[in-house]
């Protein structure tokens, strides 16, 4: 297991999706900086002019902070599900896994050693992109991370990780049964399904509509990247801790009206440990 | 013990193709080819042999232990057909990683790297990406990677496909090295003229069923035939009392009119070519030429193949 791990980790960096990943991000990176330096300046001149409001100010740098966190869920969710998503089905169509598969060793290891290097690989570059995201805020706006705890910092970065890695093992699943192209397709649905479940659910809260927030909890069943967003926003901006936070994040479309409970986090490593299973299960019965 | 053993091993794929009922036994230390035309199963059948495929129905053993179990593999080599490798690594590194999957140490691996690269003559390409080889050297690092554990038994799935003549030679050569240090190799190729040299034991399989197996050459000693080319000294009619009654001359062609002929004579046994040569000398006919007559491997598979099969030849 570990062997492939290995080779599985190092595979990634030589894959184009990483590169553009990375190019991406460091663009990204830049111009997030950029605005935030903006915004900074202006906050400035309306603290001279006497028009600051300390819940406005709040808002927006967690409006900025939310839309930081939720374009580098999404770059790396696009590296998680790009790298992965052929991962076995593309080695099965070119043959690389003969040669594999014949040696003295058991499919389930092929798999946990594939998702090991995947995980470590994505876990490594989503700290990466989280530090990032908190540091570029923590230095134009001090103060946004004054409700939250070095706790509710650490169980955002844990947040963070979890949702490529929710990517990783469904990806792996379908690229266990499915051509490449029919996974990836299948895969980025159910990520789409999920953000656009999310938003139902939070226009449902804030109009108080049962049908719009069940559709948003199923979606979240399915696929629960989106509410992972929402939870990791809820705890790094401290609102989960305090309810009157609560307030300057329910707004704006990086708004959370509505944090998931702890039962999501549980559901969300179930997710994953089902998914992994799945991988296991299907591949050991795979015809090669 | 059997290298290889099945007992009515079938692989269908939605109850049509594949294999049926192939019963399969492979003695240890030969040199096994399977033979059968393209679509007839062969590499399901390899496949299934080295857990790549399932099978759909009976049992099947490698080196005594079931093909389930992953570690009937731990001293199985397999060159696949449609070879495929990490192209980003270097031979020397991919060969490090195949020895790993094979649970080899850091220590075994650095020894028996050194001694593949050098049996497949890539010992000055080890440092250069497998990508920047050629699909010759693709195939050889294969080998080599199947080489690896010092195998007991190694898979050959068209071994030869991407070689050119200096490079089936080595292959060729590497077989017969295998075999006499007591390896098994199973060899699945269309090259019969080269399976000809080297294999003894064959199976041939047509439509996923199991025609032939055993040592080919017995089937030719059924009927030794020898071609003689002598002079008849001007009166070929004598020729007839010269030959003893249990030989039988099946064809008597001039080469030369009224001096040199060529004789085609059947004979009780390969033992007894050497008896008719004495009478024949004994008659004080020159001899030019003695040739035993042996069905190719070929002509072998062909007639199963098409239906005929030895005993209808």
């Amino acid at each position: 297991m570990f062997t492939i791990a290995r080779l599985t980790f190092l595979e990634v960096f030589r894959k184009k999706v990483f590169l553009v990943t990375l190019i991406l991000s460091m663009l990204f990176l830049f111009l997030y900086g950029v605005a935030l330096d903006f915004t900074a300046q202006e906050m400035v001149q309306m603290k001279s002019a006497g028009g600051s409001n300390l819940l406005i100010q709040q808002m927006i740098g967690n409006q900025l902070l939310g839309a930081g966190l939720y374009f580098s869920s999404f770059l790396i969710a696009l590296l998680a599900l790009m790298a992965s998503v052929g991962s076995i089905s593309s080695e099965i169509e070119s043959g690389l896994l003969h040669a594999i598969v014949s040696k003295p060793i058991q499919r389930r290891d092929i798999v946990l050693g594939k998702l090991s290097g995947y995980g470590l690989m994505l876990a490594s570059y989503a700290i990466f992109l989280y530090t990032a995201i908190l540091l570029i805020n923590h230095h134009y706006n001090p103060g946004i991370f004054n409700l939250s705890t070095a706790v509710s910092i650490l169980l955002g970065a844990v947040i963070f990780i979890l949702q490529p890695l929710v990517l990783l093992s469904l990806a792996m699943v379908f690229s266990t049964f499915l051509r490449t192209m029919t996974a990836g397709i299948l895969s980025i649905i159910l990520y789409g399904l999920g953000m656009v479940g999310g938003f139902l659910e939070q226009i449902g809260s804030a109009i108080s509509n049962s049908t719009l927030i069940n559709i948003g909890i199923i979606s979240s069943l399915v696929m629960p990247s989106d509410a992972l967003f929402r939870k990791l926003l809820a705890e790094v901006t401290g609102s989960d801790a305090n309810p009157l936070a609560v307030l300057s994040i329910s707004m704006g479309p990086f708004g959370v009206s509505a944090p998931p409970s702890n039962v999501m986090l549980g559901y969300t490593i179930f997710y994953i440990f089902v998914c992994v299973l799945l991988t296991i299960q299907i591949f050991k019965k795979k015809d090669l | 013990m059997l290298a290889i053993e099945t007992h009515n091993l079938t692989k269908t794929y939605q109850g049509q193709g594949g294999c049926q009922g192939i019963s399969l036994a492979v003695p240890r230390a030969t040199v096994f080819g399977l033979l059968g035309p393209n679509g007839a199963g062969k590499s399901t059948l390899v496949k299934m042999l080295v857990g790549l495929l399932q099978p759909t129905s009976g049992e099947a053993k490698v080196l005594g232990k079931p093909i389930q179990d992953a570690a009937s593999r731990q001293k199985v080599g397999f060159l696949p057909e449609n070879f495929r490798y990490h192209d980003w690594l270097s031979g020397e590194d991919l060969l490090r990683f195949h020895a790993s999957l094979f649970g080899l140490s850091a220590s075994e691996s650095a020894g028996r790297i050194a001694e593949v690269l050098n049996m497949v003559g890539l010992s000055e390409h080890r440092h250069k990406r497998v990508g920047n080889y050629s699909k010759g050297m693709q195939q050889r690092i294969g080998l080599g990677c199947a080489l690896l554990p010092d195998p007991e038994l190694i898979f050959l799935d068209e071994p030869t496909s991407a070689l050119d003549p200096i490079g089936r030679k080595v292959v060729r050569d590497l077989i017969v090295s295998l075999q006499e240090q007591g390896k098994t190799v199973f060899i699945n190729s269309h090259l019969l003229s080269e399976l000809e040299n080297i294999c003894n034991h064959i199976a041939i399989i047509k439509q996923g069923n199991l025609l032939f197996q055993g040592n080919w050459r017995e089937l030719t000693n059924r009927q030794v035939q020898v071609k003689i080319i002598l002079d008849v000294l001007g009166n070929e009619n004598r020729l007839a009392d010269a030959v003893p009654t249990e030989y039988q001359v099946i064809s008597q062609t001039p080469i030369i009119k009224n001096t040199r002929y060529e004789l085609l004579i059947s004979c009780p046994s390969e033992e007894d070519i050497p008896g008719l040569i004495h009478s024949l000398t004994a008659a004080n006919y020159p001899i030019f030429e003695v040739t035993p007559v042996t069905d190719s491997l070929e002509k072998i598979f062909l007639d199963y193949v098409s239906n005929r099969g030895w005993e209808g030849r």
